[in-house]
């Protein structure tokens, strides 16, 4: 036994080290038991983002604690640690400007809150969905399934585009038919079609009208509101029900049309071609 | 329409278009309606199925929590006020019931769901959208569509103002039904921006029973969800 009162660093015995261990060891089990509890307690309650912040609180807190109680075991007078904390801080801070920015950078994008965990966004060049906003780094898993990791400091001096910052977000789509069809039937099939879709927004009402006199054909422009959550999945959907229809109705895309003029010896003859 | 049945046991519903039938050792509930197919094994510790109306915030897929009622504009003079009765649409909740809880396992409605804006897309919210005729007295409507809404309206403002909208938080919906469904609603209207709706937790007729809410947030989180209502800060017309 003579060995756990062995001094290893000042007065510091393994005793006290072994103390330190296990009640660091204990707080760290009590933040994962914790972080179980919670997660499987909010998941359905709250949103996912806010839980994990929650969750992350909770267990550093509770780890903080843990070594916040054995550090008597070490023996440490509080006054000092301040002092040399103090100190070491300043050092460590000329020492890691960039880690101390990001750091910095990751504190006000949690307060400013230009995204949150599951929005679509677009940073820089790098597009995706937020996996994770962390003391020094942005992760965002792009729509090709690749994981970014992307420094605080980056992430705050680029510029942002959130995608699901507003609940509804608008897309368009521009529809050629040909000079021969009905323009006016067209609009009308189109019109009943948006009308039929639960997520095709009532209110602003989609708009569908003549927009272009084109060089193949009448341009139809058609613009739509859909709630942010579900814009991709009504535009890809309506685009191909959109083009069933008016096929259906007899109304086609127009193929591109040049009209050709040969020089004659008596003068010109008109000759259409089409390609 | 609102039915109880017996379980476990095998069960077809063909008001409804869903059934339960036995295979093997436990039970499988089927429903196919349209290019909807819902098949879901089911545990055999159940007391019974329900079908009970439900927030009809859930179909296709639950996007938001407000409902919105679009009905005649009714003008409504200074600091005054007014009955009228609405529809609202209509979703059947199929639960599996046990002693302790309960569990949901389909929604099914004859509505076609449609989704609208209520304010701008930076601060408004997506609703539910639904039309609706609104008298002065009960009407016959289409119950195994639409419930019923009595909305008492109060204009604490001192200008006439125009009604047409109003919008509801689902997570304080109580559902009353017997034969058909019924919620009991107020609006207090503060200016033409603002207003606020509570569904109060009243029976539309003596007698109704309340339907199982979805969503447990009141019985989860302990707040007085009637009190608090859904403030209109986008205008009542």
């Amino acid at each position: 036994m003579a060995i756990l009162s062995t001094m290893v660093i000042g007065e510091v015995t393994v005793m006290d080290l072994i103390i330190f261990a296990i009640i660091t060891g204990i707080s760290v089990f009590i933040a994962y038991v914790a972080g179980f509890y919670l997660k499987r307690g909010l998941s359905d309650t709250i949103r996912k983002d806010e839980m994990i912040k929650i969750v992350r609180l909770v267990q550093i807190l509770l780890i903080l604690a843990g070594i916040f109680i054995s550090l008597p075991s070490f023996h440490v007078d509080f006054g000092e640690l301040l002092v040399i904390g103090g100190t070491a801080g300043i050092i460590i801070g000329f020492a890691s400007q960039r880690l101390v920015t990001n750091v910095g950078s990751g504190a006000f994008l949690m307060l400013e809150r230009p995204m949150r965990i599951g929005d679509s966004v677009k940073i820089g060049d790098t597009s995706g969905t937020v996996d994770d906003i962390r003391v020094l780094s942005t992760t965002i898993k792009t729509y090709e399934g690749i994981y970014v990791r992307i420094p605080n400091e980056t992430v705050f001096t680029s510029e942002i585009t959130n995608y699901d910052a507003n609940v509804a977000r608008r897309f368009e789509y521009r529809i050629p038919i040909r000079y021969s069809d009905d323009a006016d039937h067209a609009i009308y099939i189109i019109g009943n079609l948006l009308a039929g879709h639960p997520f095709v927004l009532k209110n602003p009402q989609p708009s569908v009208y003549v927009d272009e006199l084109g060089d193949n054909g009448i341009i139809i422009m058609v613009r739509v509101w859909a709630p942010s959550s579900e814009w991709w999945s009504v535009r890809t959907e309506m685009l191909s029900k959109i083009k069933s229809a008016l096929e259906k109705e007899g109304i086609e895309i127009p193929v591109p049309q040049r009209v050709v003029w040969f020089a004659e010896k008596t003068g010109t003859k008109e000759k259409k071609t089409s390609s | 329409m609102f039915t109880r049945i017996t379980y476990p046991g095998p069960y077809e519903s063909k008001e409804h278009g869903f059934r339960i039938e036995q295979d093997e050792n436990s039970f499988v509930y089927l429903r196919k309606s349209g290019n909807t197919f819902i098949k879901k094994r089911i545990p055999q510790n159940g007391t019974s199925i329900v079908v009970h109306p439900v927030e009809p915030i859930n179909l296709p897929r639950e996007v938001t929590r407000c409902l919105e009622i679009v009905f005649p504009t009714v003008l409504m003079a200074p600091e005054s006020h007014q009955m009228i009765f609405l529809t609202f649409p209509l979703e059947f909740g199929v639960f599996l019931r046990t002693e302790m809880d309960y569990q949901l396992l389909d929604v099914f409605s004859r509505c076609i769901p449609k989704y609208s804006l209520y304010g701008t897309p930076e601060s408004g919210v997506i609703t539910r959208y639904h039309e609706s005729d609104s008298s002065d007295q009960e009407k016959e409507f289409d119950r195994t569509r639409n419930g019923i809404l009595r909305l008492e309206i109060r204009n604490e403002s001192r200008g006439w103002i125009e009604v047409s909208r109003a919008v509801f938080d689902s997570y304080f919906m109580p559902i009353y039904f017997t034969t058909f469904a019924g919620m009991v609603a107020e609006m207090k209207i503060y200016s033409r921006q603002m207003a606020q709706t509570t569904i109060l937790a009243r029976t539309f007729r003596d007698g109704m029973e309340p339907a199982l809410p979805i969503i447990r947030a009141r019985k989860i989180m302990n707040i007085d969800l009637e009190r608090k209502g859904f403030l209109m800060e986008h205008g009542v017309e």
